[in-house]
């Protein structure tokens, strides 16, 4: 069959399948894999491409290449993808045409309803979205579609499989951790949702049309061929048809339940998910004398799944507990489980427990509403069997038990009855209160001088087995598989208990002749997520007359059961801590992520790195690092990983060519995990290969535009000037290596490539930069330059570090030259000579008499700044302008800081004395003002500049991964 | 999960009222286990209980697994006293086993003084050169990381737990596949090198004599040697005016029990070293253990054991004292555990392996073994 007669085939196919789907409600649109074509009919068509190759891609022959462009992309694994088709294709390179098979896809969208590819991803990579997009799910993604939908099966209903297009953002939103790829597939969610759907009900319950099903039972099998996936895919699809089956799927567009429309729903819908932060006391010595406060924070991984909205936040932004002493809690740990943190500060009523360092509307509300200390100023704590002092939601107690009242208005009057007790947190006041069996009068008195009340006369727990989180009093939170079990006592005799829940359309139930003391045991039925509550009701009957005794209300939190993932977990031995949560390769090799992990002291964990450069096959380099001793910091194994890995030749070699590296860590019984991090994926990047000693270089551009592609090169000698470079296919590198950009629309990509080193002379480099003018304008010229060096990719040969840091230390010092003026740039060139000469440099920073003082007072606290925060830095030269610079904030409390605020201004020297490259991003609109201020205030700019030099001198210049000056790294 | 408050008309069922039998018997359903054949209190419903409560709760001290597990069985059990002993007793062998692990509190910021708190133990699984696999860990929500059919052919005896392979089947790596972490058996069951009591005592002494002078120990409790080795609880006595070297242990504020050897004169401590000693893998009160095993045998008055007939293919070995972890686990996994009166655990062994493990209890543990008429 030559390919005018396969198009005519697919044509008659597609026609015939877009009739059938436009039948069905919904947008549902065609991809190219529903080809319907079977393994032998697919191999003749893809020779039949090929042999057609050299007559260059025609129109009549649409269909059969984009059906092969789609296979392609089938199998594409995150490497690239042009490269994976000339491979597949001889002779593409010279024949082929990447903007024909944008068009046609184009064509069949309009043709035959074929899907469009749409979302950030689509408008960057705009030729290759399209086959990719028409692969529908490309075999290295499939696992992790598998392992989403197990974990987020509880939430099936029939009413989701309605709407693809919620059950894709219901998917986008579990796929936080997942990989770069795989989420810029969830940004179809309708695309993704129609794939889940048919995956899950497999054609059943109107889904037959969602997708083809010999395309459906492909992606199945090829799924089927992992164990895990074929399991998780297994209980995802039971679940989805036991669901489904519920109420039968209704035609229609579907609706968005899972967005609350009114306040009071989605309060609701808040209190629902169970993130309420809970209040505990800790014991700190064996007397008990002494109490820890510590916040109970749950997992707030609940929340991405009803309030997709939130999860950049959630995994991008630290989170700032109220009260709590130390860092902010790391971006995304949130996210992988609850999370106890003791505070030294007892939150404010009206502060927010939980604050992440970004703000959005929507989370906010959410904390609002829910991340609130209960109202005070009294609080009342139960001493369980345990040890522990748990919160309780009411002020009531019950004879025979141990309580802790804390209050935060003051000392607590103690008497006879009451021992005071110490709080490790400032802010409240404690006193312990072991009640007899039997109150006597002046208990009662102890108890209402303190606002307290005996507790209700009926007694309610859970039955059998302990609820998830119980508080002993009647809030408790239990799984949506489980069917609670209560206990329910009353101390007196009554006539009647009347047990009944929200709604019930059956009426309570009465159990009578209850006798006092005796439990009576009632089952729920199996209860949908959400909040639900059973009033307890006793009634007693004197004389005929039914008399109700009161009321208990439990209120049941039913949750999804959390989804097991391979990995440590928080209630393990062995916990680990990631920022950024999912680090490319880039970040991991060149020490920009912060790992530590927590583990038994004196244990050792083992350590296997392994490069590769395609998915699925054997990895280019595994190595097996020394064991590492638990605990280990940050610092800590980005040392182990550099001297042990990093530093190795085999391991630089290839990580230049290596797309993906995994890091598996364990620890025998105490738990294993993997890190995977894969190459940033950007549509426009360098590919870097060793050919003998030469370097060659490969321009990858996917972007698709009109736009004019621009090739530069800058030496490290002159990194201030541009050489324009013609557009070739491969850029053979000449021995002195260079940074090589290429700008193509808003895309720029930059790499640093190491020059080579032959002898001894080739280590030196003396970067010099071309003056420019003292204007705004030069120093922003001067910044954007920074960051061009600054956001360079580095291979792996370490002089491609090295000479990156010497010319970015030479803009700064160029930066600080054009600003300070000459007289202080040569100081600082002398400074460098010897400790003698450092300590005459405080004397460049000023001119004029008066303002020596300035140089008198940073150099009398350079020593104590050396190790502070930068907020300390920061203030300490706010009180430096404010004070000899006459310079007044003309900011308002609480707005914004300008670019004549005295701190901001000091930042933004502080910023540009030690990293100019991040200033712009920082400053964003108020670079410009910013930069013309310090130009009218240079003995400012001096100064900041002498305390960065003074404090990287003082620290001997040990640098962290990031930073270009000892002490000076930006978060 | 997009309606709260939802309505329960149409589910069919309301609630119901259960006698104390029928709750018991629907948890033991939930735990995965026939409930014709385990009771709530059974070892089985318990370590189920404990490593359900181990997965939401830890980490924590034994007191909230215990609390966590012993609260709700209020009003379902004739005496909770006894059940709450009975739950400590599991909770001893479900950490021996390795299902739970206690470790000091991981916490950012906190030396190596911190508290000593349970741990759940992540999924994991020890070959056996059968094919068959003993299982040890807790899932967050899940009776097991296992897939349904696999759940379903849990082997479940006393506080182990296991799973045979199918004719064909891989069953270790359909686990490993499943991301189950494989312990090495020879790694889970290592025990410290043979050696002479004197030899360990005199290793303990030389730490000792190179301790710095202790201060009074609030709490602090003794390991009597003079006292029965049949009844342990007994053993615990509170300093008078003992003088020697003993095993102690002391309370936490909160968290597992501190354990030391310590040196006492007149009744007061004059020094003191803390349990697990330099890098040692095991548990502290493993070493205690280990450490009152050698006094008692230097005394000339060892622990015990017995060795009761069951039929002519198996027979029962009986403890009377807590053992080191290694030696339950090699006992467990050779084995299986039974529950014998009289005795504070037992296992039930092939004939077979009986001259092997006897061997063990003696060079390994410095045991006796008691005939089966002695009685004390």
């Amino acid at each position: 069959m030559d390919l005018a007669q396969w198009h005519d085939r697919l044509s008659r196919h597609f026609s015939q399948l877009q009739t059938a789907r436009q039948g069905t409600s919904g947008h549902r649109p065609l991809f190219a894999l529903e080809h319907g074509l079977d393994q032998s009919e697919l191999l003749a068509l893809q020779k039949a491409v090929r042999a057609n190759v050299a007559f260059g891609p025609q129109a009549e022959h649409a269909l059969p290449w984009i059906v092969y462009a789609a296979e392609v992309g089938y199998k594409y694994s995150g490497d690239e993808y042009w490269q994976t088709f000339e491979e597949d294709t001889p002779a593409w390179a010279t024949f082929g045409n990447r903007n024909s098979i944008r068009y046609w896809f184009r064509w069949f969208h309009t043709k035959f309803a074929g899907a469009k590819p749409s979302g950030i991803w689509a408008n960057h990579f705009s030729i290759i979205c399209w086959p990719i997009t028409h692969a529908i799910l490309p075999r290295d993604l499939q696992q992790q579609l598998a392992r989403i939908l197990y974990e987020i099966r509880q939430s099936f209903s029939a009413n989701l499989f309605e709407s693809p297009a919620t059950l894709g953002e219901l998917i986008a939103a579990r796929s936080w951790n997942a990989s770069s790829r795989f989420q810029n597939l969830a940004q179809e969610t309708l695309l993704v949702g129609q794939i889940a759907a048919a995956l899950l009900l497999q054609g059943k319950f109107g889904t037959e049309t969602l997708i083809h099903p010999a395309t459906l039972l492909r992606i199945g099998n090829d799924l089927d061929r992992e164990r895990r996936g074929r399991e998780w895919l297994r209980d995802a699809r039971r679940t989805a048809q036991e669901r489904a089956r519920i109420q039968g799927l209704t035609p229609g567009g579907g609706t968005r339940p899972g967005i609350p429309r009114r306040p009071e729903e989605a309060r609701a819908e808040v209190a629902a998910l169970g993130i309420e932060p809970r209040l505990v006391l800790r014991p700190t010595d064996a007397s008990a004398s002494q109490w820890e406060v510590r916040l109970e924070i749950p997992d707030l991984s609940h929340l991405l799944v009803k309030f997709p909205s939130v999860r950049d936040i959630l995994t991008g932004a630290r989170c700032i507990v109220a009260g709590a002493i130390g860092r902010p809690l790391a971006r995304g740990r949130c996210l992988y489980g609850p999370q106890r943190v003791a505070l030294a500060q007892w939150p404010r009523a009206d502060e927010v427990l939980l604050k992440f360092e970004r703000s959005d509307e929507q989370l906010d509300f959410l904390l609002r509403t829910e991340c609130l200390l209960r109202p005070g100023p009294n609080w009342l704590f139960r001493i369980a069997s345990d040890g522990l002092a748990y919160e309780s939601r009411s002020l009531g107690v019950r004879t025979g038990e141990r309580y802790i009242f804390v209050s935060a208005a003051g000392p607590v009057k103690s008497d006879a009855r009451t021992q005071r007790i110490a709080l490790t947190c400032r802010g409240a006041h404690a006193v312990l209160l072991d009640l007899p069996d039997a109150l006597t009068p002046d208990w009662e008195n102890t108890l209402r001088n303190l606002g307290l009340n005996q507790a209700r006369k009926i007694e309610v727990w859970p039955a059998g087995l302990a609820a998830a989180v119980w508080d002993g009093e009647g809030h408790g939170e239990w799984l949506s598989s489980e069917r609670p079990c209560l206990a329910i006592r009353s101390d007196h005799p009554i006539d009647a208990l009347l047990i009944s829940m929200t709604a019930d359309a059956e009426g309570p139930l009465t159990l009578e002749s209850i006798a006092p003391g005796v439990p009576t045991f009632v089952e729920l039925p199996q209860l949908p997520v959400g909040l639900h509550t059973v009033r307890v009701s006793a009634r007693q009957t004197p004389g005929g007359e039914t008399e109700l005794l009161g009321d208990l209300d439990v209120v049941m939190r039913i949750r999804e059961a959390q989804p097991w993932s391979v990995g440590v977990s928080p209630h393990g031995p062995l916990s680990f801590q990631i920022e950024p949560a999912v680090p490319t390769l880039e970040e991991l090799w060149e020490g920009r992520v912060e790992l530590s992990i927590h583990g038994p002291a004196r244990r050792f964990l083992k350590c296997r790195v392994s490069l590769f450069e395609r998915n699925g096959e054997a990895p280019v380099v595994a190595r097996g690092l020394p064991p590492m001793l638990l605990p280990l910091g940050a610092e800590g194994w980005r040392t182990h990983f550099e001297k042990h890995f990093r530093e190795e030749r085999d391991a630089q070699k290839a990580y230049d060519t290596a797309r993906v590296c995994e890091i598996e860590f364990s620890a025998e019984e105490l738990g294993a995990f993997k890190i995977r991090s894969e190459r940033e994926f950007t549509p426009l990047r360098w590919a870097l290969r060793k050919q003998g000693q030469a370097y060659l270089l490969r321009l990858l551009e996917d972007v698709g535009s009109d736009a004019e592609l621009a090739v530069t090169r800058l030496s490290f000698e002159n990194p201030s000037q541009e050489e324009v470079l013609s557009r070739q296919l491969e850029y053979e590198i000449s021995a002195a290596g260079g940074l090589y950009a290429a700008r193509l629309g808003e895309f720029t990509a930059a790499i640093v490539v190491p020059p080579m080193i032959r002898d001894f002379s080739d280590f030196g480099c003396v970067p010099r930069i071309d003056r420019l003018d003292r204007s705004t304008d030069g120093i922003i010229q001067l910044i954007r330059l920074a960051r061009l060096w600054s956001t360079a990719r580095l291979p792996g040969n370490f002089f491609s570090v090295s000479r990156q840091r010497k010319v970015l230390q030479a803009i700064t010092f160029h930066v600080f030259r054009v600003m300070g003026g000459d007289t202080w740039a040569n100081a600082e060139l002398t400074a460098r000579d010897s400790d003698k000469q450092f300590a005459r440099l405080r004397h460049a920073v000023f001119k004029q008499h008066e303002e020596a003082v300035i140089g008198r007072a940073l150099l009398t606290n350079c020593a104590d700044l050396a190790t502070a925060s930068h907020e300390t830095r920061i203030k300490h030269m706010a009180t430096i302008v404010v004070r000899y610079f006459a310079l007044r904030s003309r900011t308002s409390a609480g707005s914004s800081r300008g670019a004549d605020d005295p701190a901001w201004l000091s930042e933004l020297a502080l910023r540009l004395a030690s990293n100019p490259a991040g200033v712009e991003v920082w400053a964003g609109q108020q670079l410009r003002s910013g930069i013309a201020n310090l130009l009218e205030l240079p003995t400012l700019a001096r100064a900041a500049r002498f305390l960065v030099v003074a404090t990287d001198h003082q620290l001997q210049s040990c640098t962290a991964p990031g930073e270009l000056y000892a002490g000076w790294g930006w978060a | 999960m997009y309606s709260s408050r939802r309505t329960l008309r149409g589910l069919g069922v309301g609630v119901k009222n259960l006698t104390a039998s029928e709750v018991r018997a629907q948890k033991v359903t939930e735990l995965g286990l026939d409930s014709a054949a385990h009771d709530l209190v059974s070892i089985e419903a318990i370590a189920g209980a404990l490593r359900r409560a181990a997965s939401f709760l830890c980490p924590c001290a034994p007191s909230t697994l215990v609390r966590s597990v012993v609260g709700p069985l209020r009003g379902l059990v004739d005496n909770i006293d006894t059940t709450k002993e009975l739950v400590e007793e599991v909770l001893e062998s479900v950490i021996a086993h390795g299902d739970i692990i206690e470790q000091r509190e991981l916490a950012e910021g906190k030396d190596v003084t911190s508290s000593m708190l349970l741990h759940a133990a992540p999924p994991s699984f020890v070959a056996r050169r059968s094919g068959a696999a003993i299982l040890l860990g807790t899932v967050t929500d899940q009776i097991s990381a296992l897939t349904d059919e696999l759940e379903s052919r849990i082997d479940y005896v006393g506080h182990v737990r296991s799973l045979r392979p199918l004719p064909g089947e891989e069953l270790c790596n359909d686990l490993r596949q499943l991301g189950l972490i494989e312990v090495s058996y020879e790694k889970w069951l290592k025990w410290p090198a043979v050696e002479a009591p004197a030899i360990f005592l005199a290793s303990l002494d030389r730490l000792l004599d190179s301790a710095q002078s202790s201060r009074e120990i609030p709490g602090l409790l003794l390991l009597d040697p003079s006292r029965p080795v049949r009844y342990y609880p007994g053993r615990w006595v509170v300093p008078r005016s003992q003088t020697g070297r003993f095993v102690a242990r002391r309370s936490q504020a909160y968290g597992a029990h501190l354990w030391s050897y310590v040196q006492m004169q007149d009744g007061h401590p004059q020094r003191m070293i803390d349990f697990p000693i330099g890098n040692s893998r095991w548990r502290a009160c493993d070493e205690a253990w280990r450490a009152q095993l050698a006094i008692d045998a230097e005394r000339g008055i060892p622990q015990v054991y017995r060795v009761a007939g069951r039929d002519r293919s198996v027979c029962v070995l009986e403890l009377f004292a807590p053992l080191p972890a290694w030696a339950r686990r090699r006992w467990g996994a050779i084995g299986k555990p039974v529950a014998q009166a009289g005795s504070l655990f037992a296992y039930e062994f092939s004939n077979k392996e009986l001259d092997e493990e006897r061997q063990f209890a003696r060079e390994a543990l410095w045991l006796k073994e008691l005939s089966a008429t002695v009685e004390s």
